[in-house]
């Protein structure tokens, strides 16, 4: 149609204007795609998180009474330390750290001494985290704070426990809580020592996702969790470390409500940007309506000189901001939503709706300049003339 | 026919009034070759603006072959002007990012049309501008932006051509040409009314009408014919 050739002609002539007006749009979807393609990403992983997925598990042996659990900080009984390996070779069950820990109260040169051996972290095979637990290389050994000073020990220390000797590797700073009590070994060292060899009295699970069944909502997340687990681990009892679920799921609503905040606003401010601009537009050629109404063109024609530019500009953004906004959720979202990076993928529809939408946008966005190009006197342009 | 009866139009700005027309009256028959004259700021312009329904006359009455122009609405004016009008505007008017051609091609509704652009073409040769068809026209000197305008004001075969100072910057030779082109349609039945303040222009038209601050000349009558 030849009026299409007439929009490309101007928008070729005011090359400044229509890029600018183009990047508005661009811009604007960019933004909502990459927040609608990270977003469903963002979904699952929230979704898995109030599943108790991505939990932070600890696992002791079943006989556990929990009043003296939780008022000495340990079991006193023990389970096998082959539940580590289990646990970690149990298909479905992602982990990100997973130690086996030995812990007992101890009587050590006349003090109470918590005796604690630690399993170096099993991580899983493609791990890109680095350990967060510690580990203690085997003869080696760390002491708290409080020994340390009770006992004068040093680092470099040799120091024997129970007939069996350490070589102090570190003596801990203060940390204000049992720590301070504690000497830390290889967890075969202090099995060792305790005569309890191939035991454990804890398992440290942490950020455990489960990709089995992360479709069933309603489930609660510890009942899950002992589920899947009681048929490995008969012996042991799961535990959920609520918390820290409960903050990160609290940061991710906070990040949801910031983007819903902003989103709007970013859609309003490009609004008014292309509008400001289509009013731009509209000034500049007010001569060319004023000509073209002089030579007959009616409104109809001069609406869609104007609308029709505003659709190509919602159309060209809606291609580009696609493309834009994806490439954004593709090459940040994976450092953002790090346990479900790979289900980051182009959302298609988005595109439909964008190249839908987005002209409509534009159209909306420049009508009031529109409007004015088109009840506009030609008089007034070409009254410069009026003699 | 284009009847004008007792036209006046007054600008108003803010506190200040321009009267640019006071009751003028002027009756141009079809076929008819007559030109406007008067000094700048004698209300030319506003005559012819008149006449094409761009502008709204304060008080009096025009009529085109009997229908008043300022009765009709938007969209008939619209039509009118498409059908019936080819104006030539003083100031040219061409839209910059179109080059010359596709500017004459502009009247007829659709740029680029094959129609269009072959009478486009053959009213720029008459008007000594074919070799500028493809020319933009910021690249075109003051006078063949005015030939270019007066070959779009033509383009439509109108019945009637309101030129205003269509030969103001133009050559002898330049000028010739534009009134010859006037001439030839005249000749095939248009109606021509141009606005001056040239003399010279006077000796091609069937009949010459003066303004003087929005009159008519009270020495010559509001039709005199001066031939």
């Amino acid at each position: 149609m030849r009026i299409v050739s007439l929009i490309f002609k101007e928008i070729r002539y005011r090359k400044v204007n229509f890029v600018l007006s183009l990047v508005a749009v661009l811009t604007a979807v960019a933004l909502f795609v990459a927040f609608v393609t990270a977003g469903e990403t963002y979904r699952l992983e929230t979704r898995k998180i109030q599943l108790g997925m991505g939990q932070n598990l600890r696992i002791i042996p079943r006989e556990t009474p929990m009043d003296k659990f939780w008022s000495v900080g340990f079991s006193e009984y023990t389970m096998p330390e082959d539940y580590v390996r289990r646990f970690a070779a149990l298909e479905g069950y992602e982990y990100t750290h997973l130690t086996g820990t030995l812990h007992k109260k101890v009587r050590w040169r006349d003090k109470d001494v918590i005796l604690a051996g630690i399993l170096p972290e099993v991580m899983p095979p493609d791990a890109k985290q680095p350990p967060m637990t510690f580990s203690v290389n085997r003869g080696n050994a760390y002491v708290g704070f409080e020994l340390a000073r009770m006992f004068d020990i040093k680092a470099g220390d040799k120091i024997e426990i129970f007939g069996k000797p350490f070589y102090v590797a570190k003596c801990l700073s203060q940390t204000g809580s049992s720590d301070d009590i504690r000497i830390y070994g290889h967890l075969h060292d202090v099995q060792s020592v305790l005569g309890l060899e191939g035991r454990i009295n804890e398992i440290r699970a942490l950020e455990c996702l489960c990709m089995i069944e992360s479709g069933r909502i309603n489930l609660d997340p510890l009942t899950l969790a002992q589920r899947q687990l009681a048929e490995i681990l008969p012996d042991a009892k799961v535990l959920l470390l609520q918390g820290i679920a409960e903050v990160r799921q609290k940061q991710r609503a906070a990040m949801e409500g910031y983007l819903a905040l902003i989103m709007p606003i970013v859609i309003v401010a490009c609004g008014v940007w292309i509008g400001l601009l289509a009013m731009l537009n509209v000034r500049q050629r007010l001569e060319e309506i004023g000509i073209m109404r002089g030579l007959g063109y009616g409104s109809g024609k001069i609406i869609l000189l104007f609308l029709g530019r505003s659709v190509i500009i919602g159309l060209g953004g809606a291609l580009l901001g696609f493309v834009g906004g994806t490439a954004l959720a593709l090459h940040f979202g994976p450092d953002i939503f790090k346990t479900t990076a790979k289900t980051i993928e182009p959302q298609y529809v988005w595109l439909l709706w964008s190249v839908v939408i987005a002209p409509i946008f534009a159209a909306v966005s420049s009508f009031i300049p529109t409007v004015s190009a088109v009840t506009y006197d030609p008089a007034i342009t070409l009254g410069k003339e009026l003699q | 026919m284009i009847v004008l009866r007792n036209v006046t139009k007054t600008y108003v700005s803010g506190r200040s009034k321009v009267v640019a027309l006071k009751g003028v009256t002027l009756q141009v028959e079809k076929g008819e070759f007559v030109v406007v004259r008067g000094p700048s700021g004698s209300g030319k312009t506003t005559l012819l603006m008149t006449m094409a329904a761009m502008l709204q006359p304060t008080s009096g009455s025009v009529t085109v072959d009997g229908y008043n122009l300022h009765e009709m609405n938007t969209r008939e004016k619209t039509d009118f002007r498409a059908r019936t009008i080819g104006f030539a505007f003083q100031m040219f008017h061409l839209i910059p990012y179109l080059n010359v051609g596709e500017n004459v091609a502009l009247a007829a509704g659709t740029v680029g049309q094959g129609d269009a652009r072959a009478k486009a073409r053959e009213l720029l040769r008459q008007l000594g501008m074919e070799e500028r068809a493809l020319h933009m026209p910021s690249e075109l000197s003051v006078g063949e932006r005015q030939r270019a305008a007066m070959a779009r004001a033509l383009l439509n075969h109108p019945k009637i051509v309101l030129a205003d100072e269509p030969t103001g910057n133009l050559d002898p030779e330049n000028t010739a040409a534009v009134f010859s082109c006037l001439s030839n349609f005249q000749r095939e039945g248009g109606t021509v009314v141009v606005a001056t303040h040239e003399t010279e222009a006077a000796l091609l038209a069937d009949r010459v009408f003066s303004l003087r601050n929005g009159r008519g000349e009270p020495g010559l009558g509001c039709l005199e014919a001066v031939k």
